[in-house]
């Protein structure tokens, strides 16, 4: 059981105050292992407040989490075993780089200190530098580089690219699968350039509002909604399927979209009525899922 | 190889038409080892699952196949398989598209197979 799920969560639900609105709203999801998973959600849609659940720096309101099939805030054991960084972490600043190294050496003892001194030597950070006088990106980078150095059964990555120029997030996420394909193991990522993880991901979490959307295979990600594009009058006869959820006007056209593949059988009575179908690429299956169909909301502000 | 990020195709679809390309263009032979999960992950720098279902998909497809506990290996006839579904898939497609395309702009049939006919010429088909 504890090789097919790595982590469990169920009937999960946090609420930061007992008044507020759940954070997590009754969550289940059962994590695969040995995948590099894509935790992706708006701005509070509760990325970190499940991360936290993970690694125990909280405790669930209601339901539980299990981690490698304990419990992360009362099984010392797991602390070994996983990692949770960001890209800030609350270390001294006038501590040195190879003082966190150090640090990251004695907690965790899969640590490849060798390969996290070459890797941070590959993104041009000196060891002597202190924290404090970094660039956010390059502090960005020495956390990744110790959460992967770190071998850990799981490892939680909560935006860890945040700052890292173009070029250096490359070769991070190069780094990423190379590691994890000498050793494969289970990452989660959380980030909002889905775009450029999508081909680094096997699978993906989409959450909204504290709410699980879907758990799937990114290529299932890829297939999972078409658009229809074409004149009014053709796609409003279209509109009123089950299987659209988004629809919009405008005076250059409509579209809307669809559930499935673009070879569906509404896909195909589209192309055949003359309209154009076209398959929708993963970042905008998570706005299309997500969105409250608020697309004028931005007139307020001109008028 | 070369796989694009910015097309729609999945990534799986275009890693298996890539393997197809290098067969049809002799690259790779029947009865050849055809490239590794590993090898596909590293170089496009994707992730190995999305290669093995890319090789996975040939296999289904019956271009591959798995000699005793070996690599994958390109089929006897391979090619000719390859070449009747991208006439049948491939092809047709393109036809569908040429066709929807002309009765857009008003060519009718006997204009459209003229045309054809000068491209085949211009091609030297």
């Amino acid at each position: 059981m504890m090789e097919d799920y790595i982590i469990a969560a169920e009937d999960l639900l946090l609420k930061y105050r007992r008044k507020d609105k759940a954070a997590l709203n009754h969550l289940n999801l059962k994590l695969h292992a040995n995948q590099i998973i894509g935790l992706i959600g708006a701005n509070g849609s509760g990325k970190t407040t499940f991360f936290k659940l993970c690694n125990g720096a909280l405790e669930p309101t209601e339901g539980e989490i299990k981690i490698l099939g304990g419990n992360a805030s009362r099984d010392i054991r797991l602390k070994e075993e996983m990692i949770y960084s960001m890209h800030a972490l609350p270390v001294g600043k006038s501590m040195r780089v190879k003082q966190v190294l150090k640090c990251y050496n004695i907690m965790y003892p899969r640590f490849d200190l060798e390969f996290a001194v070459k890797s941070l030597g590959i993104f041009g950070i000196p060891l002597k530098k202190t924290i404090g006088s970094l660039s956010q990106g390059m502090e960005s980078a020495v956390h990744f580089m110790c959460a992967i150095a770190a071998r850990t059964k799981v490892t939680l990555l909560d935006e860890p690219f945040i700052g890292i120029d173009i070029e250096k997030r490359k070769i991070a996420y190069e780094i990423l699968l190379r590691d994890y394909m000498e050793h494969p193991r289970t990452f989660v990522i959380s980030s909002h350039n889905l775009a450029e993880l999508e081909s680094v991901l096997s699978e993906m979490v989409l959450i909204h509002e504290g709410n699980l959307i879907f758990y799937e295979e990114m290529d299932s990600v890829r297939e999972m909604l078409f658009r229809v594009d074409g004149d009014k009058d053709k796609v409003q006869g279209f509109k009123n399927r089950e299987e659209i959820c988004y629809s919009s006007d405008g005076e250059l056209g409509s579209f809307c979209i669809g559930r499935g593949k673009v070879n569906c059988r509404l896909a195909m009575q589209a192309r055949q009525e003359g309209l154009q179908v076209s398959p929708v690429p993963p970042e905008d299956v998570c706005v299309y899922l997500t969105s409250e169909g608020k697309e004028d909301a931005l007139e307020c502000l001109w008028k | 190889m070369k796989v694009d990020f910015n097309q729609l195709v999945p990534i799986y679809i275009q890693i298996a038409d890539a393997i197809e390309d290098d067969i049809l263009a002799g690259k790779l032979l029947e009865g050849d080892k055809c490239y590794s999960q590993i090898v596909i992950a590293r170089e496009l720098n994707i992730n190995p699952a999305t290669a093995a279902k890319g090789i996975r998909l040939l296999v289904e497809r019956g271009i591959l196949d798995k000699v005793r506990g070996q690599a994958m290996t390109v089929k006897e006839g391979a090619v000719e398989m390859i070449k009747v579904r991208k006439v049948e898939e491939t092809l047709g497609e393109m036809i569908n598209a040429v066709v929807l395309e002309a009765r857009k702009l008003g060519i009718g049939q006997e204009e459209l197979i003229v045309k054809m006919r000068d491209c085949c010429k211009k091609l030297d088909m």
